[in-house]
């Protein structure tokens, strides 16, 4: 009489087709960055996003954020939108100059250079 | 004619060496019976557990996993390994990893008893009972060792009479958790004493910390690379061996549920006397009163396993009496009943408090600081940056240089500074004795204003010791900031409330106490 494999067998095969589907289905770092920056980038006029897009120096942040504040005095939709990310980012008490940025700098900018750390 | 579990006696008289699992004819059974238990209690596993990171070591094994490093002792190298090679980068998704282990234990349990010669319905019966029963469901659906650990556990069971027996049960021991050898007397026989040495080629594996910590530069615990650290390492828990007490005993019978407790006691009494069996249970029992951890029902399966195979055995003699329908029915309404109350038990643990207390305490640090975190927040807020990659503007650091890359504070410092290069410091702690750790302190004005925090706008309800402390603290600090007297009065009021360790109710107390004489004065 020999030994029964055949549950072991089975239960493998199982786990490792749940873990080659699970392996498709997990994003990076790097693109949850790019997720998170796509959300913000979503919420802004397009007029601040062509600013923010067009950064190139921590020392441009000022200016973008001076518009964001001017355009989230008013459109309170806006204010709301951006409001609500500064929360889901733990950011809250940015300014809207450090949240420029922030997104800038550890977002647009790091993934630009691939320098987003994966663990 | 002979039935299944006679088929088992029968071949045990005949003395094989090699342990037949199952007999040729029950094969497609046990193996469809084994992948359906492992679907449902995955699939369980992954409904109960809760929503963000649990107030225990999840978040602690979720950094060290992914970065391949060294969580607490005895640093769980499978586990570690298993967590970096799945893809998995949140707590959620390594979750999954887990609730996968937990699956693949029950099924495991069920053969492991199977290997008893008991029938199916009993088999199958009790290793459902086993896993669905609070004190177990409520470790195997978190981000925890104790799925791999119940598995390894049961395989070794298993393969006890197959010259695999003792490799298993050396993977049980070094791979999943050292306290699986108070098993050791359900596992050893002839075959098992034969190949013995076996056991040992898994403690290589315990060569992951010394080699993996001269290159951890988080979550390395003062990097143990030397035979010294390594056994400092090892013993870090070794000062928990106390007094014997009822309490771990006594919050193992409450997490069981009275359900499970009545099944499982009405099967042990209709079973027969196994010194094998009553010898790792009375060895495990001495560890739930001595080993004075807070956590100590984690290891309820350790416990429930030998306990289980004894109760299947009376589950079994029932199934074998006369009017056998009466007992199915009986035995498995018993069942039901029980993992009801165990999945009641483990949905209603599911909280958010750890991560609504954690995500208000970064809320509250401005762009580009320092955060030092001290003791048990360390881990979580190392979750929080390494796994969550929240706020990549901060620095973090610990007084002890243990927790993150970055140990510009060498060793144990008594004095956290309010600058490191120009940029202000928020600690986790500002004074001594309160447990564990305060949640945010800074020299720097103005803060964020309370209506920023969730923590105070919404209902947090911590079910753990550990976050209702830290809530008590973070309304202590609310009302030590606080210039309105009644307001501070009624944070002081909301800290007694949320207090639920003696250490931090009196602390608070003390609080309270030097605030009205500083009002007095």
């Amino acid at each position: 009489m020999r030994t029964e494999y055949s549950p072991f067998i089975a239960s493998a095969l199982v786990v490792l087709v749940f873990l080659i589907v699970f392996q498709c289905c997990t994003d990076s770092r790097m693109e949850r960055r790019q997720q998170r920056l796509n959300a913000f980038r979503e919420v802004l006029p397009e007029d601040i996003l062509r600013e923010f897009d067009g950064i190139e120096h921590r020392s441009d942040c000022q200016r973008v954020g001076l518009l964001l504040s001017q355009a989230r005095e008013e459109n309170t939709s806006l204010d709301a939108s951006i409001d609500s990310i500064m929360h889901a980012e733990l950011i809250d008490c940015f300014t809207d100059e450090e949240l420029v940025r922030f997104f800038w700098l550890y977002f647009a900018y790091a993934l630009e250079e691939n320098a987003v750390p994966e663990p | 004619m002979i039935e299944p579990h006679d088929e088992y006696h029968l071949h045990h008289r005949l003395g094989g060496v090699i342990y037949p699992m199952t007999v040729h004819s029950e094969k497609g059974r046990d193996t469809a019976v084994t992948v359906l238990i492992l679907l449902a209690v995955t699939s369980l596993c992954i409904v109960t557990g809760p929503g963000t990171f649990d107030g225990m070591d999840g978040a602690e094994l979720a950094v060290a996993g992914l970065r391949l490093e060294i969580p607490h002792s005895p640093g769980y190298p499978l586990f570690m390994w298993l967590l970096r090679i799945s893809s998995g980068r949140s707590y959620q998704e390594l979750r999954i990893v887990t609730c996968l282990l937990s699956g693949l234990a029950a099924g495991a349990v069920y053969i492991a008893i199977r290997s008893f010669a008991i029938g199916f319905s009993a088999s199958a019966a009790t290793s459902i009972l086993l896993v669905t029963s609070g004190a177990v469901l409520s470790q195997l659906n978190l981000l925890e060792v104790h799925g791999l650990s119940l598995l390894l556990a049961s395989l070794s069971i298993a393969f006890r009479k197959t010259r695999l027996g003792p490799y298993t049960f050396g993977m049980s021991v070094f791979g999943g958790h050292p306290i699986s050898f108070l098993l050791l007397p359900v596992l050893v026989n002839r075959t098992w004493l034969r190949y013995w040495f076996l056991g040992l080629i898994p403690a290589t594996m315990w060569l992951y910390v010394p080699v993996r910590a001269a290159g951890s530069t988080v979550m390395h615990y003062g990097g143990p690379s030397g035979i010294g650290s390594f056994i400092r390492y090892l013993g870090m828990y070794s000062d928990r061996i106390t007094s014997p007490s009822l309490s771990g005993l006594n919050n193992f019978i409450a997490e069981l549920g009275p359900a499970t407790s009545v099944t499982l006691l009405l099967g042990i009494l209709l079973s027969r006397f196994s010194w094998r069996r009553y010898a790792a249970i009375a060895g495990i029992l001495f560890i739930f009163l001595c080993y004075g951890i807070p956590d100590i029902t984690a290891y309820s399966w350790l416990l429930l396993l030998p306990l289980s195979i004894q109760a299947a055995e009376g589950f079994q003699t029932l199934l074998e009496r006369k009017r056998k329908t009466i007992w199915v029915i009986s035995v498995w309404v018993a069942l039901v009943v029980s993992a009801a109350s165990g999945i009641h038990s483990g949905l209603d643990r599911r909280n958010d408090a750890m991560s609504i207390i954690f995500s208000d305490l970064f809320r509250g640090i401005p762009p580009d600081r320092v955060l030092c975190t001290t003791r048990g927040t360390s881990y979580f807020c190392a979750y929080m940056l390494e796994a969550e990659d929240m706020r990549p503007d901060i620095t973090a650091l610990d007084p002890m240089g243990i927790i993150y890359s970055f140990s510009l504070l060498h060793g144990p410092v008594r004095t956290i500074p309010s600058e490191i290069a120009d940029r202000y410091v928020y600690a986790t702690c500002a004074w001594g004795d309160l447990p564990p750790s305060g949640i945010l302190f800074s020299v720097e004005r103005p803060r964020l204003s309370w209506n920023g925090y969730d923590v105070f706008n919404e209902n947090v309800v911590p079910e753990e010791e550990m976050p209702a402390d830290m809530l008590a603290e973070i309304w202590c600090i609310r009302a030590l900031q606080e210039t309105d007297e009644r307001a501070a009065s009624a944070a002081y009021e909301r800290a007694l409330e949320y207090a639920a360790s003696d250490r931090a109710s009196a602390s608070i107390r003390q609080l309270i106490r030097n605030h009205e004489q500083g009002l007095s004065q």
